[in-house]
C-alpha cells in the first residue's frame, strides 16, 4: 500500500494512450515531454510517485528509457529513483524490470 | 506460315491494347513493371532492380506515368511496401502523377489493393488504412507527425487477430514503433528535426495463414552507416573483439557493412551501460522469440541479418553476411506464426 501522498500517474489518462518516441520531433506524446511534463515536476514535489502503465499502448524502448533513464541525465539520483518511483503494470510486468534497468543503466 | 498468322494476330493484338491504354491514360509514359515483386532475400535483388528502373524512368521526365502491373504474377507483403514507397517517393519528391495498370493474377491483385494501390493510382494514406483492414494495414510517417504510435497501432492490431493475448500483441507495437523511432532518430541524419515528407518510415503487416507478416521499411542511409557513428567507442570496442573470429579482416581494414550490423546486435546484446542509446534492435530480435515459430530478416546497407526462433526446426538459428547489393535503407521483416490452437479464425 502506498502512502497517502503518493502522486499517481497514469499513462494512458493522463498523458496518452498510444505514447512513441524519444524526443518531441518524434510526435507530441514523446518519452521526454513525459520526464519533463509530468515525472520531473511530481518527483520535484518530493512525493513518491507511482506511474501505472496499463492501458497505454506499444510501449517502446525508446520512449520508456528517455522517460525514465532520462530522469538521471536531468539530475536526479537513480538510487533516490528506484526508491521512489512505483512502476504498475498488471497487464506486463516485465516492464517493472525493463524500467528499472534503465534507471541502474544510465546511473552507472 | 501458321506461326506468322500467329504473330500478325499477336501484334494486332498489343496494338489494339496499345490504343485502349492511350485513350484510356492519355499523355503517360508507359512502364512495364516487372512479373515477379518479392522481397525474400533470392528475390530482393530483382525486385529492387525493377523499382529503381521505374523510379529513373518516372524521373526523366514530366508526364504522368502508367506502371503496368498486368504481368506481375506473384507480390508479396513486402515488396508492396516496397513499391508503394517507391511511387510515393516519386509522388512527393517529382510531383509525379503514378497511374497502375493492376495485376490479372487475383491474388497479386489483391495484395496490391489492400494496400491501397488502385488503377488511379491514388494510394493516399487515407485508402492506405482503410483497405481491407481486417487482414492488411499499411501507414507511413515522418518527423512531425502528432501521434504516430496511433497509427501503428493500426497494423500491430492485426496480431490480436493472430493469437489471442493483447500482451503478444502489444510487443508487436512496441517492436514497430522502435523500428519507426529508429528512423527518426537515425535514419536520415541529425539535422534540426524540420520535417521532411520524403525522410519516411513504412508500417505494415498482413495475415496469413496461421501467421502473420510485418514490415518496417526506410530509405534512410542504413544501420551499417549509421552505426559507427551513433555507438562510437563501444562498437569500436566490439568490433575489435570481433577481429579473433576466423571471418574478421585485420584490425586496420574497413569492416563491411555485415560487420558492423552483425557487431551492432551483439553489442547492444551485451553491453549494458550505453547511456540512453542501443535498446530498442534487441527487442525487436527478441520478438521472435515470443512467438512459436518465426524469424526476423533485417536488409540495411549491404548487410543481411536473419535470427529465427530456436524452438523452430533445426538449423542456423542466426546469421549475418554480406546481402551481395547495397539496400537502399533498412528494412526489417518479422514473420510470426501461432500454434494452431492460438490462431484465431
Amino acid at each position: 500500500m502506498l502512502a497517502a501522498m503518493t502522486t499517481t500517474i497514469r499513462l494512458a489518462a493522463d498523458f496518452n494512450p498510444f505514447p512513441f518516441g524519444r524526443y518531441p520531433s518524434h510526435g507530441d506524446w514523446n518519452g521526454q515531454r513525459f520526464r519533463d511534463e509530468w515525472l520531473v515536476p511530481a518527483l520535484k514535489r518530493g512525493e513518491p510517485v507511482e506511474v501505472d502503465l496499463d492501458g497505454a499502448r506499444g510501449l517502446s524502448p525508446s520512449f520508456l528509457e528517455e522517460a525514465f533513464g532520462g530522469l538521471v541525465r536531468v539530475g536526479f539520483a537513480a538510487k533516490d529513483l528506484l526508491s521512489r518511483i512505483h512502476i504498475k503494470s498488471d497487464r506486463d510486468p516485465s516492464f517493472i524490470d525493463t524500467i528499472q534497468g534503465y534507471i541502474r543503466d544510465a546511473g552507472s | 506460315m501458321a506461326i506468322s498468322k500467329r504473330k500478325s494476330r499477336r501484334d494486332r493484338g498489343r496494338a489494339k491494347e496499345g490504343a485502349a491504354l492511350r485513350a484510356r491514360f492519355p499523355g503517360h509514359r508507359y512502364f512495364r513493371g516487372p512479373s515477379r515483386l518479392a522481397a525474400g532475400p533470392g528475390d530482393l535483388p530483382g525486385t529492387l532492380k525493377g523499382l529503381s528502373d521505374f523510379d529513373a524512368f518516372a524521373r526523366a521526365g514530366v508526364e504522368p506515368v502508367l506502371l503496368d502491373l498486368s504481368d506481375a504474377s506473384h507480390i508479396d507483403v513486402a515488396a508492396c511496401v516496397l513499391l508503394a514507397a517507391a511511387m510515393q517517393r516519386c509522388r512527393i519528391e517529382h510531383k509525379l502523377q503514378i497511374d497502375v495498370l493492376m495485376p490479372r493474377n487475383g491474388l497479386a491483385r489483391f495484395a496490391l489493393a489492400a494496400f491501397g494501390v488502385a488503377d488511379d493510382g491514388r494510394s493516399n494514406e487515407g485508402d492506405l488504412e482503410e483497405a481491407a483492414p481486417q487482414v492488411m494495414q499499411v501507414t507511413s510517417g515522418m518527423k512531425g507527425d502528432p501521434s504516430p504510435g496511433a497509427r501503428t497501432f493500426q497494423v500491430a492490431k492485426l496480431a490480436e487477430r493472430l493469437v489471442a493475448d493483447e500482451t503478444l500483441a502489444d510487443r508487436v507495437h512496441a517492436a514497430l514503433n522502435e523500428a519507426a523511432d529508429n528512423v527518426l532518430s537515425w535514419a536520415y541524419g541529425a539535422h534540426d528535426g524540420t520535417p521532411n515528407p520524403t525522410e519516411r518510415w513504412w508500417v505494415a503487416g498482413m495475415l496469413t495463414n496461421q501467421g502473420a507478416t510485418f514490415i518496417a521499411l526506410d530509405h534512410g542511409a542504413g544501420i551499417p552507416a549509421t552505426a559507427p557513428q551513433n555507438f562510437g567507442d563501444a562498437l569500436t570496442g566490439m568490433l575489435k573483439a570481433m577481429i579473433k573470429d576466423k571471418d574478421w579482416r585485420t584490425i586496420n581494414a574497413k569492416p563491411t557493412d555485415s560487420q558492423i550490423l552483425r557487431a551492432t546486435i551483439q553489442q547492444r546484446r551485451t553491453v549494458s551501460g550505453l547511456e540512453e542509446r542501443g535498446k530498442g534492435l534487441t527487442n525487436m530480435i527478441a520478438l521472435i522469440d515470443l512467438f512459436p515459430a518465426g524469424f526476423i530478416n533485417i536488409f540495411s546497407g549491404n548487410a543481411i541479418y536473419t535470427y529465427r526462433n530456436p524452438a523452430a526446426k533445426d538449423g542456423e538459428k542466426e546469421h549475418c553476411g554480406p546481402l551481395g547489393f547495397q539496400f537502399p535503407g533498412t528494412l526489417i521483416i518479422w514473420q510470426l506464426k501461432a500454434r494452431l490452437s492460438e490462431a484465431r479464425n
